[in-house]
């Protein structure tokens, strides 16, 4: 309880001070951080309701990944000079941790309606206030399902704890439960950005500020994850929820069809920010997935995705956070050549996006190989497929990620630029590091793992401090890790030796001969992937937000042909008062009159 | 360079073709199946950052010398430069043009001259051959008599081109 | 475990000898001599006793530097006739994944190059890898499916006994062979390499000792992609010869289908291989699954 208290107070405190509002924030967070390994359970009544509060294993571990990032996040330099960027920020911790420590619904609801108002307070701004409000409303979508999940089942048990829901199951029928999935669904899969829930994400991700955006991708997308492997491993339980595989086929691949179609779309996208939200998008779908399996394996490929997306995804949105900061531009059509001017940024940006693309011996790629050996032993052949083609896509716009902020002809307005604020460095450096130790020790996380998978109801696998086993094959991360370091060592040996460097200018490069000057747009950047684009003009027409909007726009249109009834002209409504006085006479009369 | 070094640059040149006049025509039964010039090692290469040798053949004009110059600074040492025609000897038939330039040796060091106009393809191959031994005798030194005469040679492309940053990107 | 560790080096030299054959099989197909098979070994040696060689930055020089890194790295772990290495961890997703690390860093390293040229070679490989990359995943499927395990050695070993796996999942090859052929970048898929139409692509602004590096990269990614293919389907090999004569008849194959046929456009490459291989492919998928693989 000590960490909530402590975050609320931090929250409120910071909104009274100026100058030291960030170094008050940051010491609030890491303090609530610390409480929140420590605390003991709690229960208090509350009118009718008992409110339940304790830390399952399950919730330590989200608590540990999401808070920490917070904590990283929240040292760096935010990129607005508002006064409630901070108490914000804090108030969403609050709401999260309120939902992580709470055993009871009520409290539970609380929490998540708490988190998504300040978060929303966070992305609106009077720039795009379209973003701001899907993001409301489509949370607010979402929190009625979870709150109408709540009363069915405060309705049928007469409690609000979850151990009484778990306890009571036999009370709801088998059709019930997969309402309840679908109600409750609706409002973890809007956190989560799952597709078709998603359209609020792309815009929400771009106006967000801008490191908080590293806490809303690596953090708060968490929590549906959170709710959904609570929903279906804890309150149905395991064996229970094995049976229901027709929901189990849905749900795997409305997640594949997520990873799949985020990665495509954020191949062709123009702005920074929205890049990395489809990538977000897509990576939330591989969690889904790998948890729909309801295996060990799938449990456990779904906890590796939470921590290595938390962390990669930290690196890139406060990577995106400096660049934005210091250049003021935010689309790859203005920037480039970056690579001169913030080189230790680079760096950091080039190991976090080889852990997206899950290669090894970063940390991605144990999450996607467990997500692979998962899927196979589970028989979904196609849903394989989907995901490699998923995890090709990543390549691809990771690419254009890094191509279109670093690489190229620098323009000559970005001459100037400083390398990014120590703070942002110093934390992206300090997740790179865990991603790497996450990549070569995945056993030592498998252990980091294994009260949660316990507490879910699995077996954990058979791992040792630097390996990975299944029944299909293993994974030695140690090995691997090793091997990179000595070929490295010796790639660069050998590339020390024979020629010396002819050190030449960005402008004497290869141009047929012709001269170019430093203003000489010589940069490839915008319609990077255009050839894909005009193939698939058609199919990228289609789009999500335009039919839920088309929907809007349906009912809005029936609503106004009910204004031929409801015209607001008074005289017309006097008249409808006097033709049903009439009819209530005549048929008065009718029936008889005054007998 | 050490015995293998030699050997291997003897028998794999890269060359870049800067065909500016009627000279290239010899060159395509060269490169291609009649007289076929890969036997030997020699390819197109893609761009001057790959290649070892430039074949200049034809006419110079200003415009296309300012652009064998930035070519020929590209190409990373060591470097052959092969003059084909009598164009680019002493101008051939354009020599009392006013928009060339006569000698190519007074703007970029010049290895191997094959005379002609144009020259058949067996002379090309003669004068690669003539190449050839001049690397394995040492002799093939246009790259080291450029860094050492630049001053000289910048003179000359000065006094024909004009100095200007438009063309002249590098300081050598 | 010396093997292990000079593997990778016998069999980049190897594919530099193929590729010497490739142009040797070029030429006498043109009617011409061509080069010696050992061509592209002087061609290397030339290129690192160049005296100097451009730079643009510090990845300009860490990208090759990257790409040697990960060739060696996925070469360790490819299991190579009956030559025991790292194959006991040789997981067949591990080697999927490593075998992306040396694009990856010419990538990057082509980026660094200031050439837009360089960047259009870098999409177009991507573009042409969303391409391939599915259809020959695909393709695999059945056989970890079917087999229920994703360590090579014990793929090799059960097609000791069952049979080649090209016999059993004959559709599957296919899909799969179509989809290497993009893999090695022969024509008709070489785009990324262009010499013609984007000078070379990524590798533009290289020369010297880089281009070595990225040639001996090239050479010994015809070898992981040949060595994956015959290694799934073709039973692997039990001496490294048999590895050798293996590889070579199926990249031979290939030279000759890619003989006659132009460059692709890139949009339309792309299109291909989602028409075509990728049917293939699933139909593939959907006999092994239908013939009894749950």
């Amino acid at each position: 309880m000590l960490t909530i208290a402590l975050y609320f107070a931090g929250s409120i405190i910071t909104y009274f001070t100026k100058k030291a509002s960030a170094i008050i924030a940051f010491i609030f967070a890491v303090l609530a951080n610390i409480a929140f390994v420590f605390t003991k359970p709690l229960n208090f009544h509350l009118a009718n309701f008992n409110l339940n509060f304790s830390l399952t294993p399950l919730s330590y571990i989200f608590g540990i990944i999401i808070l920490t990032l917070a904590s990283f996040v929240m040292f760096c330099y935010p990129n607005t000079k508002e006064r409630q960027y901070y108490p914000l920020f804090l108030l969403s911790l609050t709401g999260i941790s309120i939902i992580l420590l709470s055993n009871n619904f009520l409290s539970f609801f609380f929490g998540w309606e708490l988190m998504s108002v300040s978060s929303f307070f966070l992305i609106y701004n009077n720039k795009d206030r379209k973003a701001g409000l899907l993001y409301l409303v489509a949370s607010a979508v979402g929190a009625y399902g979870i709150l109408m999940g709540i009363s069915v089942v405060y309705a049928k048990t007469g409690s609000i704890l979850f151990s009484s829901f778990s306890q009571n199951l036999n009370l709801f029928s088998r059709r019930e439960i997969v309402y309840l999935i679908f109600l409750f669904g609706a409002g973890f899969g809007v956190k989560a950005a799952l597709m078709p829930l998603h359209i609020w994400a792309p815009d929400g991700y771009r106006e967000a500020r801008d490191p908080f955006t590293a806490f809303f991708s690596g953090g708060l997308s968490k929590l549906g994850i959170y709710g959904f492997l609570l929903l279906l491993f804890v309150f149905i339980g395991t064996d229970r929820f094995a049976t229901f595989h027709i929901t189990k086929w849905t749900l795997a691949w409305l997640g594949g069809l997520t990873a799949f179609l985020g990665g495509f779309y954020a191949i062709f996208q123009t702005d920074i920010k929205r890049l990395l939200a489809f990538s977000s998008i897509s990576q939330m779908g591989y969690a889904i997935t790998a948890l729909s399996l309801s295996t060990s394996l799938g449990v456990t490929a779904s906890l590796y995705t939470v921590l290595s997306h938390a962390l990669f995804k930290g690196i890139l949105f406060i990577t995106a956070a400096s660049v934005i900061l210091r250049t003021g531009k935010h689309s790859f059509d203005e920037l480039g050549g970056l690579v001169k001017n913030m080189p230790l940024t680079f760096i950091v940006s080039v190991f976090a996006v080889i852990g997206l693309n899950g290669v090894p011996p970063m940390g991605g790629f144990p999450a996607k190989w467990l997500v692979y050996e998962g899927l196979i032993k589970a028989h979904y052949p196609g849903l394989i497929a989907l995901m490699f083609a998923a995890s090709t896509t990543a390549f691809l716009y990771s690419y254009r990620f890094i191509h279109g902020v670093f690489f190229g002809k620098r323009m000559p307005s970005l001459k100037n630029i400083k390398e990014a604020p120590f703070v942002n460095i110093l934390s992206s450096t300090i997740l790179m590091l865990a991603l790497l130790f996450i990549g070569m020790f995945p056993g030592w996380v498998v252990d980091f793992f294994s009260p949660a998978i316990k507490f879910l109801g699995f077996k954990v696998m058979v791992h040792t401090f630097g390996t990975l086993s299944t029944p299909l094959g293993n994974f030695n991360g140690f090995l691997v890790g090793i091997v990179f370091i000595i070929a490295g060592l010796f790639a660069t040996i050998v590339s020390l030796f024979f020629s010396r460097k002819m050190r030449v200018s960005s402008i004497d490069t290869y141009s047929s001969g012709e001269a170019l000057t430093e203003e000489t747009p010589y940069h490839y950047s915008s319609n990077f992937y255009l050839f894909i684009q005009r193939d698939f003009s058609g199919f990228l027409r289609l789009s999500a937000r335009k039919f839920y909007f088309s929907i809007a726009r349906f009912i809005e249109n029936s609503a106004q042909g009910l204004r031929r009834i409801y015209t607001g002209n008074g005289q017309v409504y006097i008249w409808y008062v006097i033709i049903v006085w009439i009819g209530l006479i005549i048929g008065f009369l009718y029936k008889g009159g005054f007998k | 360079m050490s015995g293998i070094g030699k050997t291997s640059r003897i028998k794999s040149l890269w060359v870049t073709y800067y065909v500016t006049g009627c000279g290239g025509i010899e060159l395509l039964p060269v490169i291609t199946s009649r007289f076929d010039a890969e036997r030997f090692g020699i390819i197109t290469s893609a761009t001057p950052r790959q290649s070892d040798v430039l074949v200049v053949s034809g006419f110079l004009t200003t415009k296309t010398l300012r652009r064998i110059i930035r070519t020929y600074e590209q190409m990373p040492d060591p470097k052959y430069v092969v003059a084909l025609g009598a164009c680019t000897i002493n101008g051939g038939i354009y020599w009392d043009s006013y928009s060339t330039a006569d000698k190519l040796e007074l703007y970029i060091p010049v290895d191997v001259y094959i005379a002609g106009c144009m020259p058949r393809p067996e002379s090309i191959f003669m004068g690669f051959a003539h190449l050839m031994a001049m690397i394995k005798g040492d002799k093939a030194d246009g790259w080291k008599r450029y860094h050492e005469n630049y001053k000289w040679y910048k003179k000359n492309q000065d006094k024909a081109l004009g100095n200007s940053k438009k063309w002249r990107v590098r300081d050598v | 475990m010396t093997w292990a560790i000079l593997m990778p080096f016998i069999l980049m030299f190897a594919g530099l000898l193929y590729m010497g054959f490739a142009r040797k099989i070029h030429a006498r197909i043109q009617k011409r001599y061509g080069p010696p098979f050992y061509q592209n070994i002087y061609d290397v040696i030339k290129l690192f006793s160049k005296r100097e060689a451009a730079f643009h930055g510090g990845m300009f020089h860490f990208g090759p530097v990257l790409s040697l890194t990960g060739i060696i790295m996925a070469l360790m772990f490819l299991p190579v006739g009956g030559k025991p290495l790292f194959s006991f961890q040789g997981d067949l997703f591990v080697l999927l994944y490593l075998a992306v690390i040396a694009p990856w860093g010419m990538a990057l390293g082509a980026g660094n190059a200031e050439n837009p040229l360089a960047s259009v070679g870098i999409a177009r490989a991507l573009t042409l890898m969303l391409g391939y990359e599915i259809p020959f995943f695909i393709g695999i499927i059945p056989i970890v499916v079917r087999t229920h395990t994703t360590q090579i050695v014990e793929i090799i070993q059960l097609q000791q006994i069952n049979g080649w796996n090209v016999i059993l999942f004959p559709i599957s090859a296919l899909a799969s062979i179509i989809a290497l052929h993009a893999m090695l970048g022969n024509k008709p898929f070489d785009q990324p390499i262009a010499p013609h139409e984007i000078a070379s692509g990524p590798l533009v602004e290289y020369g010297g000792k880089y281009l070595g590096i990225l040639q001996l990269y090239q050479a010994g990614a015809i070898l992981l992609s040949t060595g994956i293919y015959v290694d799934l389907f073709f039973g692997g090999a039990s001496n490294v010869w048999m590895f050798f004569l293996k590889t070579f008849l199926i990249y031979f194959v290939l030279l000759l289908i890619g003989e006659v046929l132009p460059r692709f456009r890139i949009g339309d490459a792309l299109k291909f291989f989602w028409k075509w291989p990728l049917g293939i492919a699933l139909l593939g998928l959907l006999v092994a699954v239908l013939g009894g693989v749950r």
